[in-house]
């Protein structure tokens, strides 16, 4: 359970990128959040993923406050409580397939260097990439970098995915491939999903959308739409 | 472990950019490598000639003067010898001088010419049957000269069988060597009529000693300096010293000390110049390598953990750089110790503190590129592309 009360968010200009933000995330929900462009998505989602400490107002994780927490407790949850999905993939060009999903292992107090393996073909298999563990980057299509993208993320077994537009660099079928990999983590392992999206198509996988503008939250349920 | 990994693999990327910075580190530990084996080297061959010395049975006093006089006959006296001789554990005692020239003027029919004067010693002071005769008969009032007083004197007359005043006397030429230059002894006469003529009132300031086998030779060394500090003839005006034969060493040592430091300075240097083109590579690679930072942090890596790796990856640079800089330190004392006339020695310590210079090196200036990489802001490091 994620839970946001009053939250607001002033750049160093002084200007307000989000206001009074209330929200509640059950454990295993699906969201999406909607918004035009500048409107304050990825500044609330980087708020959800502990990557953003700076902030007024309060922000629960589990019960747990982490507004005073030290940059080792933070990096800790970081990376084996959040798995995070970046438009753009964010991959090490130099790295291959194996290693970049290695990474959040390497930094993780609960994995040793044994389990690696066979926790990292566990997901290349999920997101169907067997057989791609050394190849770069490079040499993959946009819809295989973003699946090792989603493998890094989920390498830790995170109970929160967040995910700023995950699909915006693909093509439709891509997209709904990708989404399709989120909807089965999400059932498979409940894991709880806050997605940014621009695509409606993509927020009709989320089991609820909420809209931002100009740094306000409005909430409007929408029925599970799937398939 | 990781860390090292990581390190190896962004320096090979950037393979020619950090030979370059590398430079640096390799001719600074190169130097340091090679002024420690000369220091090395120099420090064993001495302690081997102080074994040997420490090994004989013999002791040296000295006498130095208060008195400005030069041609003050303060010193050993006879009755000094045999009172050293007394101490229980002397076998014998010489005196000496150390002083075993005399700076005199020669002239010559108008053209007269200033230099040192000494007795024979060897068969190689001159022409062998010159040297032979004048190491025979005492007396005599042959002399040998260097070519060059020869030609001050003669021009370019040989110099053979003709006659040379020095002070009041006359000598015959017997003689003339190649060796000597101004600073030489450059006129040689026999030695009963150096002794007679010219070191007449010369002061003995020198006590040589033998020790008698068994004895301890510092013990019975301080019992005779006891004695003459409190009997010796001059004592009110001058003062005794046992000469240490590491003395003349440490004199040594100094000079060699004084280069050390010179080369010590160029290596500081060096080092200083590496350190700086280590940090700036390394505020190149930090700032190249946001987006991978930013990629770490989020999945998990602490600002300690970023602070690591690039520490890691700058000692790591100049580790590489220091190794290299061994190798290179050899090779260059190879090539040294053609010119020395001792054996520069690269020991196991001169390398260990070459690698931890250079470990220092890479630790002291990737500091602060390194914070800087652990302090960036992780949602500003995301942001970038
Ligand atoms: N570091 C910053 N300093 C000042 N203003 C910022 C900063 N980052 C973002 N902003 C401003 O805050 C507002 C919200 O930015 P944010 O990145 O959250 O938008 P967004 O909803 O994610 O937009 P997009 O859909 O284009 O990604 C924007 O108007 C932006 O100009
Ligand atoms: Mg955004």
């Amino acid at each position: 359970m994620l839970k946001v009360k009053n939250v607001g968010k002033t750049y160093a200009n002084d200007f307000k990128a989000l206001t009074d933000i209330n929200l509640e995330v059950p454990d295993g929900e699906f969201l999406a959040i909607m918004g035009p462009s500048g409107s304050g998505k990825s500044t609330l989602i980087n708020i959800l993923g502990l990557l953003d400490s700076d902030y007024t107002g309060d922000y629960f994780l589990k019960n747990e406050n982490y507004k005073q927490s030290d940059d080792a407790t933070l990096s800790g949850v970081r990376g084996d409580k959040i798995g995070f999905v970046f438009q753009n993939f964010k991959l090490l060009s130099s790295y291959t397939v194996y290693e970049n999903i290695e990474i959040p292992l390497i930094y993780s107090k609960t994995k040793t260097i044994t389990d690696r393996k066979s926790v990292i073909n566990e997901v290349i298999e999920q997101v169907g990439l067997q057989g791609k563990e050394n190849s770069l980057p490079s040499e993959l299509s946009g819809g295989q970098q973003q699946r090792v993208a989603i493998a890094r993320a989920i390498v830790n077994n995170p109970n929160l995915l967040i995910a700023d537009e995950p699909t915006g660099a693909l093509d439709s079928k891509t997209s709904l491939e990708i989404m399709n990999i989120f909807k089965h983590l999400n059932e498979t392992f409940n894991t709880t999903i806050i997605m940014v999206t621009h695509d409606q198509e993509v927020a009709d996988f989320a089991m609820r959308t909420v809209h931002i503008r100009d740094g306000r939250l409005y909430e409007n349920e929408k029925s599970v739409v799937s398939d | 472990m990781e860390n090292l990994t990581i390190a190896l693999r962004s320096i090979m990327k950037n393979k020619n950019r950090n030979f370059l910075t590398m430079l640096g580190i390799i001719i600074g530990i190169a130097s340091v490598i090679a002024i420690l084996a000369v220091g090395d080297g120099f420090t064993q061959s001495i302690t081997k000639e102080l074994g040997k010395d420490n090994a004989s049975n013999k002791v040296s006093l000295s006498y130095a003067t208060n008195s400005s006089d030069i041609n003050s006959t303060d010193g050993f006296t006879q009755g000094d010898a045999a009172l050293m001789s007394d101490v229980d554990g002397v076998q014998s005692v010489k005196l000496a001088s150390y002083d075993n020239t005399r700076s005199v003027k020669l002239s010559n029919r108008g053209n007269s010419a200033k230099t040192y004067l000494g007795p024979v010693k060897k068969s190689s002071d001159g022409p062998k049957n010159v040297v032979k005769s004048l190491l025979a008969d005492k007396n005599s009032y042959n002399i040998i000269i260097s070519k060059s007083i020869e030609k001050d004197l003669f021009k370019d007359e040989s110099a053979i069988g003709k006659p040379v005043q020095i002070g009041d006397d006359m000598f015959i030429v017997q003689g003339v060597s190649d060796s000597g230059d101004d600073y030489s002894t450059n006129v040689l006469v026999s030695k009963g009529t150096y002794k007679r003529i010219f070191n007449a009132n010369s002061n003995k300031d020198q006590a040589k000693l033998t020790i008698e086998n068994g004895k301890n030779k510092k013990k019975v060394s301080k019992a005779v300096l006891k004695k003459i500090k409190a009997n010796g003839e001059f004592r009110h005006e001058g003062s005794y010293h046992i000469d240490d034969p590491t003395e003349a060493m440490k004199s040594f040592q100094k000079v060699l000390n004084s280069v050390t430091y010179f080369v010590a300075l160029v290596a500081g240097i060096s080092l200083l110049i590496a350190g700086i083109g280590v940090m700036n590579v390394m505020y190149i690679t930090v700032s190249e390598r946001r987006n991978e930072i930013g990629i770490r942090r989020a999945f998990g890596a602490t600002a300690n953990n970023i602070r690591n790796q690039f520490l890691t990856e700058s000692i790591v640079l100049c580790v590489i750089g220091g190794i290299i800089g061994i190798i290179l330190g050899y090779l260059a004392v190879l090539v040294i110790n053609a010119f020395l006339p001792f054996k520069a020695v690269i020991t196991i310590y001169s390398i260990l503190i070459s690698l931890l210079v250079s470990s220092a090196v890479g630790l002291l200036f990737g500091f602060i590129p390194s914070n800087k990489a652990a302090k960036s802001s992780l949602v500003g490091l995301l942001k970038e592309e």
